[in-house]
């Protein structure tokens, strides 16, 4: 059976993944986090005789990182090994078609923009901007994702400072 | 008995009904819509959860739970796509009886077997957990360490997929308890000078970029991936499919509450045992798969039951069992409440109430479920751009209304995007959000062990209770990839066979 689209939660297997040469990336990524955490840990402090040490935590999780990251590193590793060993048949993709990202990177900018325009516009207006913009781009273009994004934006304007009393920045509706 | 009594007085407020049945209806939406689940709806609803008190939180939160587990066999049943990886193993004779035309017998099989296994994981959280909380009563720093790291290396070592890429997000949660003050020295650190790091990261802005942003993001790669919804027609089903469902529901239930107690193991996994089981002693199980009630009845049933059973862990020894329960557990620490093995005798008021509020979640889920069905299969039609935009944009809001932060939205909106590349690279989520929830205890226990001898490792051995949890966590850790490689070095390959060409 498939696994489910766009499941997150425990033990979900997306079905859109990168190949070895991402894990390989992904795992070389934490351990270099791992490592740093061990030397900031190791200048705050380590010493399990004094118990405010400081440091204990950092190097204790970043080596757990470590070699967590290097297990996964060794297991990719072999994995891309196998996969030019066979001529490369029967490999997973290794993540070069950046396609996929475009929708998802287009989203994120504009998400990115609302938070800079949220304080400046106001939850109302930066809303319905935002709104609009994502709406046309899954595809509600012209008046429909206009209506839709302004009614969004009064909607939930309407729930969260009106009916939960939530400050909300107001922006330049003051 | 009398203490039960209290509780259900306790949910007579209708202030309290009134929280149970928005923690239901919302649950059901969330586990409806596929990629939302119970993690995603909670993390959503965690603003608002913070500015209550601790026992209607709970029962919100375990509204959602509760509720997100019969929504996410809706969309499996008419759309073949689960709601959540729990309801996965439904799709397979549930979508199967909506293709043969009985869409509606096949979703009040699953509200009925879901209803019969929250009973009884109701009755079984009642009962283990007066049995669990006073054995855990003398549990001290190094014990609660073990049972830390064991709940933290159970979640890595038993959900599906590779174990590597659970310990690495085990690992990456860990890391995430690391900024703010130091709980024993007060030393600022991983602050990166900004003040309002120093209280450390909160669950809300990290949950709700892991799981709601992260989520969004991922789905926006096939935004137009969207199946049509069958028609539901008659509801009810025939005594026969009532037969044939009840032994099932009953086995899976039992199955699926232990499955669920044990830390980490979750809900799919139940789900799938439970199916499992019945391809082995169903009577008609040579016609599993072409969509027969039994299908229907033991894994629903096990996935509700283990996720009551994933209570018990987290109530009695404050070891979430689950990702929805490492988010609860979460919530009720900011909220002041202290589950753990004094949970039953000092908040018993807030333990029964929480009983019989999940019993009156049952019922209300299935008296909402069955008579609106239809209503239900109705917003799995709502379109895919307007639901997107729509929860960004109350994850925004809801992310900024718990300390009117900007900062805050930042930091949901990075973890948004680690989500994304973590989806997309099969790490799973729930090891980095119980290992961030499980990472202050472990460390505040490791950190208090050692002051107790002082500085001495030897703690964690002397004590028999820790040195158990100790070496099954390492077992954990080192027997399953070890007996793989067993089982490959003992199975016949043809050239030992003697049937190489």
């Amino acid at each position: 059976m498939s696994p489910p689209r766009g499941a997150s939660d425990e033990t979900s297997a997306p079905s859109r993944t990168d190949g070895p040469r991402a894990d390989a990336v992904l795992s070389a990524g934490a351990a270099i986090i791992g490592v740093v955490l061990v030397f900031r840990g190791l200048e705050l402090g380590v010493d399990p005789a004094v118990v405010a040490s400081p440091g204990l935590a950092p190097v204790t999780f970043g080596s757990l990182l470590i070699v967590s990251a290097l297990v996964l590193l060794v297991r990719s590793v072999q994995t891309l090994l196998a996969g030019k060993a066979t001529n490369g048949r029967g490999t997973p993709r290794g993540g070069t078609d950046l396609g996929h990202l475009r929708t998802p990177a287009a989203l994120l900018a504009v998400l990115v923009l609302y938070v800079l325009l949220l304080d400046t516009l106001g939850f109302l207006l930066s809303t319905a901007l935002f709104s609009v913009l994502v709406l046309g781009m899954l595809g509600w273009r012209g008046v429909r994702g206009m209506v839709a994004g302004i009614v969004l934006a009064a909607a939930s304007y309407a729930l969260f400072d009106v009916a939960l009393r939530v400050p909300l920045p107001r922006g330049v509706l003051g | 008995m009398e203490s039960l009594v209290t509780g259900f007085e306790t949910m007579l407020d209708p202030y309290l009904l009134l929280v149970c049945l928005v923690g239901v209806i919302v649950g059901t939406l969330g586990g409806l819509l596929p990629g939302i689940g119970p993690v995603g709806t909670m993390a959503l609803l965690l603003p608002f959860v913070y500015t209550m008190e601790p026992l209607p939180a709970l029962i919100v939160l375990t509204g959602i739970v509760f509720g997100a587990n019969y929504g996410n066999s809706t969309s499996a049943i008419l759309l073949n796509i689960p709601g959540d990886p729990a309801a996965a193993a439904t799709t397979i004779d549930g979508h199967q009886m909506a293709k043969n035309g009985r869409p509606g017998p096949a979703l009040s099989i699953a509200a009925l077997s879901s209803t019969m296994a929250s009973l009884l994981a109701i009755a079984g959280i009642a009962m283990l957990s007066s049995v669990v909380a006073p054995l855990a009563i003398d549990f001290g720093p190094p014990e609660f360490f073990g049972l830390g790291l064991l709940g933290l290396t159970m979640v890595a070592a038993l959900g599906t997929g590779s174990r590597a890429k659970a310990f690495l997000g085990a690992g990456l949660g860990l890391i995430l308890v690391l900024p703010g003050l130091d709980p024993v020295s007060g030393l600022p650190r991983f602050t990166f000078d900004l003040p309002e790091l120093s209280g450390g990261l909160d669950l809300v802005p990290v949950a709700m970029g892991l799981f709601a942003i992260g989520e969004l993001l991922y789905n926006a790669e096939s935004p137009d991936a969207r199946a049509t919804v069958s028609r539901i027609g008659k509801l009810l089903p025939t005594r026969e499919e009532l037969r044939w469902s009840f032994a099932p529901a009953l086995r899976g239930s039992i199955l699926g509450f232990f499955i669920g107690v044990l830390p980490g193991a979750g809900s799919a996994p139940a789900a799938f045992g439970a199916y499992g089981l019945e391809t082995r002693v169903a009577r008609r199980r040579a016609m599993l798969g072409r969509g027969i009630p039994e299908g229907v009845a033991a894994p629903e049933a096990a996935n509700n039951a283990a996720a009551g059973g994933a209570f018990v862990p987290m109530l009695t020894l404050a070891i979430p069992g689950s990702a929805p329960t490492a988010l609860i557990l979460g919530a009720l620490i900011v909220l002041g409440a202290r589950p753990g093995p004094l949970f039953l005798s000092q908040q018993q008021d807030l333990f029964w109430s929480l009983i019989a509020a999940l019993f009156i979640a049952t019922v209300l889920l299935l008296v909402l479920n069955l008579p609106l069905v239809g209503v239900w299969a109705s917003i799995l039609r709502v379109p895919y751009p307007l639901l997107t935009t729509s929860l960004l944009v109350v994850t925004v809001a809801g992310v900024y209304s718990v300390q009117n932060s900007l900062l805050d939205v930042w930091i949901a909106l990075a973890f948004g995007v680690l989500g994304y590349f973590l989806r997309r690279a099969s790490v799973p989520m729930a090891p980095i959000i119980l290992g961030f929830v499980l990472g202050s205890i472990i460390e505040n226990a490791f950190r208090q062990s050692l002051l107790l001898s002082r500085g001495s490792f030897d703690i964690f051995v002397i004590r028999p209770g820790s040195l158990t949890l100790l070496l099954v966590t390492g077992a954990l850790i080192i027997l399953p990839p070890v007996l793989a490689r067993a089982r490959r070095s003992l199975t016949p390959t043809r050239s030992n066979l003697g049937d190489s060409p």
